[in-house]
């Protein structure tokens, strides 16, 4: 072992919580359950759907492990709600919802925003997952990534969606001017990449 | 409906603070009114901006904002987009407005 990776290995923290935030419908919940799945206990945070929402509340799952040469991590992930701008209830109902069940949805989903927010005290670091089908991508990463400079938690932009064929990889990291990591939470590519820079952030 | 913007200088921002500018934003969007603000909002404000937003939701009138830095994104990099002079806060509710950068 060299010493920087010696020196490296013993400022890395051991245990790390890390928040899984975005946009609604960024694949957050594919991703967490994905990390569940070949680092956890396979136990899925949340119900994946093409309907915004659907996680209205943060889900943390411990004892997710990833190791490299220096030693291994013991990472809590935590998915959260996506956060936006508005909630729009007739939103629901076109996804067949009444309208009843469309405001009651609605009404979580504003809660969901707010616990997302108040989680960025919480984390040690973040996982900002883009779609990168989306562009020019949403406000709302801004608001995020701004707000997790603020209170110097280290950030990986991950490229999500990057199996879609009008996904753009290199102009979210045109946008953000950063190291971004292009993966597909649905098909598993880029999550070595993925956990090599969750390694790397913690070990500050 | 009518139309309205109204362009929010940093003179009268400057004496407020974030809880007041919120309030003022809210109460402006509630009215129908679309705000451009000089000197934009920091990330702090919108996160502020945001939550209080979240609260007063009504799932009738008034059911949250649109927002745009139309600051071009290839220059507002992750580290040097407290340079943005200007961000447009439009209401959600006018289904036929949409703020976009092209
Ligand atoms: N093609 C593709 N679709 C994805 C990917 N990740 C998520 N999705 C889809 O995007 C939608 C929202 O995913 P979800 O994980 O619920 O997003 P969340 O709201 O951010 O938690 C679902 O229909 C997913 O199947 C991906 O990597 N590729
Ligand atoms: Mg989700």
């Amino acid at each position: 072992m060299s010493i920087l990776s010696r020196l490296f290995a013993r400022s890395r923290k051991t245990q790390v919580t890390i928040g899984i935030l975005g946009a609604p419908n960024a694949g957050k919940t594919t991703l967490a359950n994905r990390i569940s799945n070949e680092c956890g206990n396979g136990e899925p945070l949340g119900v994946v759907s093409p309907v915004p929402h659907e996680t209205r509340d943060c889900k943390a799952l411990e004892h997710c492990v990833i190791s490299d040469h220096n030693g291994s991590l013991d990472l809590t992930i935590v998915d959260t709600p996506g956060i936006t701008t508005s909630i729009d209830y007739r939103e629901f109902q076109q996804h067949g919802l009444s309208r009843q069940d469309s405001i009651q949805r609605a009404k979580e989903a504003t809660r969901g925003v707010i616990k997302a927010i108040q989680s960025l005290d919480k984390m040690d670091a973040a996982i900002v997952v883009v779609d990168a089908a989306r562009a020019p991508f949403d406000q709302i990463n801004w608001t995020v990534i701004g707000n997790l400079e603020a209170r110097k938690i280290p950030i990986i932009v991950a490229a999500n969606k990057s199996d879609l064929a009008e996904a753009d990889p290199e102009l979210v990291k045109e946008t953000f001017q950063s190291d971004i990591i292009p993966i597909s939470a649905k098909d598993g590519s880029g999550m070595n990449e993925l956990y090599g820079s969750i390694l790397s952030v913690s070990g500050m | 409906m009518d139309l309205r913007i109204n362009f929010v200088t940093e003179h009268t921002t400057r004496k407020m603070n974030s809880t007041q500018k919120c309030d003022y934003i809210i109460s402006k969007l509630k009215t129908d009114c679309v705000l451009v603000f000089e000197g934009g909002l920091n990330p702090e404000e919108e996160a502020a901006l945001i939550q209080e937003t979240m609260t007063q939701i009504d799932h009738q009138k008034f059911l949250g904002y649109k927002i745009l830095n139309p600051t071009p994104l290839r220059m507002s990099g992750l580290f040097n987009r407290r340079n943005l002079k200007m961000t447009v806060i439009a209401p959600h509710n006018y289904e036929h407005l949409s703020i976009a950068l092209v």
